[in-house]
């Protein structure tokens, strides 16, 4: 294997061309570590076409930028509670006693040059990565992709989901704000809430009763360090297992060429889906950098430094644990005793229904495999309809969490739709219920008809190819 | 915005320009002045303030006494407003909160039904039914103390009506509506007889100083063009994340899409 292949060949009539020094050297470390062959797999691989197939690599793009605008927030971001007195150009807030975090994100908002943009891109971006992430694994639940042999990986992308919204809630909360200082008092309950171990492990995470001097600097080092140190490393599993298992396809294929459980059909790896890949990415950064720069995003300043005796409101966190928000302010307010232990109204709702829903979500593929009986590998996808029970339980799931996600801002939504709070949060408690099985059943219903008539304009020679 | 600026400022030369004339040699010149002797400008005055009430007590009579009695004294369909005071009827006139369209609707903000002197007359009617508070004298001005007024604004009203005063639903069907449009005098009113589901505040807990430097944060939060950019209704994360969904949706499938067609092409 010699540099240089993409020359014109020598022939007789044409001088050949003499290698240059670049050519030297990628044929000298060619000789001694024989990459050029494991560069054209690399490059000749083949990536089959479907837009929907580029669900992920929005989220991935959306990850690199909030690595890159985070890094440049790392440089002017203070993790300390140290208080400070106030003395940048805001003037509502000159002379107020504020901490040197909160302190630095002003000092970010108002003084460091194009600091504003880069954190109104950090956390829009934020907001659009998890959005992303759930629009990628509806993808990969509803064409089933996550079968056997790919359940490892579904493992791998839940626990990345679970890994961004973790990641989520200690970035929402470094400004040290009074609206996040809401939000860590709930997350304090909330911990504080499980049986025997609760206060216990909440003293453990937050260094101390809430709210602690050590808290910023703890959220801080899972933020920047351990959390993306994480997901970087699951990011990485995640890439290196779908190389190596091959990508899924649609059933059908392209032109003349049909998709079977041993080929894969579409562009090879480069040019073709390297070049749209960095398109892509170019738009998506040009997307949110403009939404950064337009459109505001948390308002540190108009919350002001956090206050243990004040509250704002509406409060909520970010869109993506709304649903955990719409189960706080959805539970009732019964507090059980068990074994001498009472145990806070907020326990039920917020971990054992989570752990529930979650727990199911996590173990999917096996239970499907279980329940179906199918121990096959699969390479080829489903349209949704193909799988209609699995669309019902998805579609269930979906209202679920937009019914959790809406009640989570009942307050906000009670203004404008000018009713009382309370009949949202008692509409919500039967939605949560109802709705569900109602859509579920609706897209089970949806989809076996739909199978039935394809089935019916099935052409005998479509028979003929499938084998049948 | 800038067009506004240039209309103001035009307004503003045209409005000096006329007064100038009218202190010269208008109707505000000093030699066409009538001057009055002492005692009788006096009773120019108390006539003036008789007529006033005058007025005040026909527009009450046709526009008030059928919920509140024809005495102030209440009805079934509305309460005894006589220990309302000037403060409670002109921020109740000036929000646009009263007259109440029908018997058992909800009381909610809109524009004045009366013109600027017709809620004068008003208030010194009704106001004379009992005793109630007086209007309280709200000063803003640019050298107004924004910070006190923010830290007094979190420590006692962001609770209801929010950090960024956008305004939420406190329960009960109750609503802590935006305070970014309400003029001084009327935040200050606010507080002092405490509308609908919200407390009043004694001078005790919030000082006659604090009302202006309230008032003055409000108009702070107003008219200094948002750093950062559009605002999505200042009611953050739940809106933030609507839109946040909605760039996804449209902008970023869509950009993905097109490179897929786009490629295929
Ligand atoms: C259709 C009936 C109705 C009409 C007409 C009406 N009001 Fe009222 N008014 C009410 C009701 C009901 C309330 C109680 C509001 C509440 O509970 O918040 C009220 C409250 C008030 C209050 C506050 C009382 C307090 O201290 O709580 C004032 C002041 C007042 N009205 C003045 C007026 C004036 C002045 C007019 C005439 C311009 C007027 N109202 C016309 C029904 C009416
Ligand atoms: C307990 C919640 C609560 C608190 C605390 C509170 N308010 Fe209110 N406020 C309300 C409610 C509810 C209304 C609407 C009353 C109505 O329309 O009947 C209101 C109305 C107002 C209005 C009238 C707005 C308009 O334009 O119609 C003003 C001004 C106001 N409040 C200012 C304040 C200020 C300033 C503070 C702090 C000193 C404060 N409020 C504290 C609940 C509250």
């Amino acid at each position: 294997m010699t540099a240089g292949r993409n020359r014109p060949a020598a022939t007789g009539t044409e001088p050949a061309l003499a290698p240059t020094e670049l050519d030297r050297l990628v044929g000298w470390l060619d000789e001694r570590t024989g990459f050029a062959r494991l560069a054209r797999t690399v490059l000749r691989k083949v990536f089959p076409d479907h837009w929907s197939f580029l669900l992920g690599e929005i989220a991935l793009f959306c990850y690199v930028i909030l690595v890159l605008t985070g890094v440049f927030l790392t440089f002017f971001f203070a993790a300390d509670t140290r208080p400070v007195t106030y003395q940048g150009p805001y003037p509502p807030l000159k002379g107020a006693d504020v901490s040197a975090a909160f302190d630095s994100v002003m000092r970010l908002s108002f003084e460091v040059r194009a600091g504003l943009l880069m954190r109104q891109i950090h956390h829009w971006t934020a907001v659009v990565f998890v959005a992303a992430i759930v629009v990628h694994v509806c993808r990969i639940f509803f064409t089933g992709a996550f079968r056997r042999p790919r359940e490892i990986n579904w493992l791998v992308g839940v626990g990345l989901l679970l890994l961004a919204l973790v990641a989520g809630l200690t970035g929402y909360s470094l400004p040290d704000d009074l609206l996040s200082g809401t939000g860590l008092r709930i997350t304090d309950a909330v911990v504080t809430s499980i049986p025997f171990i609760g206060p216990w492990l909440a003293y453990l995470i937050f260094g101390g009763e809430f709210p602690s001097t050590e808290l910023i600097g703890r959220l801080y080092v899972f933020h920047i360090m351990l959390l993306p140190a994480l997901m970087i490393g699951g990011i990485t599993v995640h890439l290196l297992i779908l190389w190596f298992q091959k990508h899924t396809q649609y059933p059908g294929g392209e032109g003349r060429l049909t998709a079977h459980e041993t080929n894969v059909i579409g562009r090879h790896f480069w040019p073709g889906q390297v070049f749209r890949s960095f398109g892509l990415f170019l738009l998506i950064a040009a997307v949110l950098a403009v939404l950064g720069g337009l459109v505001q995003i948390n308002p540190v300043w108009v919350y002001g430094p956090f206050v243990s005796s004040a509250v704002s409101s509406p409060a909520q966190p970010d869109w993506y644990l709304g649903w955990l928000e719409g189960l706080l302010r959805m539970g009732p307010n019964w507090e059980p005793t068990l074994f001498g232990v009472t145990i806070p109204s907020v326990f039920g709702p917020s971990i054992v229904i989570p752990t529930i829903v979650f727990g199911a979500f996590t173990l999917w593929p096996f239970i499907e495999a279980r329940v179906s009986g199918d121990h096959n590998d699969h390479q080829i996808l489903q349209w949704p309809w193909q799988a209609p029970v699995r669309l019902g339980i998805g579609a269930a799931a979906l209202t679920f969490f937009i019914v959790l996600t809406l009640a989570g801002g009942n307050d906000v939504l009670a203004v404008y739709l000018r009713v009382r709070v309370e009949d949202l949060t008692a509409a919500a408690r039967i939605l949560a219920v109802v709705a569900p099985i109602a859509v579920g059943l609706i897209a089970w219903r949806l989809g076996v008809e739909r199978a039935r008539q394809v089935d019916r304009e099935r052409t005998p020679l479509e028979e003929l190819e499938s084998g049948s | 915005m800038s067009d506004r600026r240039a209309l103001g400022g035009v307004a503003a030369v045209v409005a000096v320009a006329a007064l100038g004339w009218a202190v010269t040699a208008g109707p505000l010149a000093p030699d066409r002045i009538p001057v009055a002797e002492e005692a009788g400008s006096d009773v120019a005055s108390t006539a003036a303030q008789v007529t006033e009430a005058a007025r005040g007590a026909d527009l009450y009579q046709a526009s008030c006494a059928a919920c509140h009695g024809p005495g102030g004294e209440g009805t079934p369909n509305g309460p005894a407003i006589t220990a309302s005071g000037a403060a409670g009827v002109d921020f109740m006139l000036r929000t646009g909160r009263m007259p109440l369209p029908e018997p058992g609707q909800p009381v909610r903000r809109g524009a004045p039904a009366f013109d600027d002197t017709d809620i004068q007359a008003l208030v010194v009617y009704v106001a004379s039914l009992g005793q109630g508070p007086a209007i309280p004298d709200v000063q803003v001005s640019a050298a107004s103390d924004t910070a006190a007024g923010r830290a007094a604004y979190i420590a006692t009203c962001a609770a209801c009506h929010g950090a960024g005063a956008s305004g939420d639903a406190v329960g009960g069907g109750a609503v802590a509506p935006p305070l970014l449009d309400t003029a001084p005098t009327q935040v200050g009113e606010a507080i002092r007889i405490g509308p609908g589901a919200m407390p009043a505040f004694d001078p005790s807990q919030v000082s006659d100083a604090r009302l202006g430097q309230i008032a003055a944060y409000l108009q702070f939060l107003k008219q200094r063009a948002a750093p950062g950019g559009q605002t999505v209704g200042g009611v953050g994360p739940v809106a933030e994340g609507y839109v946040g969904w909605l760039v996804y949706l449209v902008a970023l499938l869509g950009v993905t899409r097109w490179i897929e067609r786009h490629r295929r092409g």
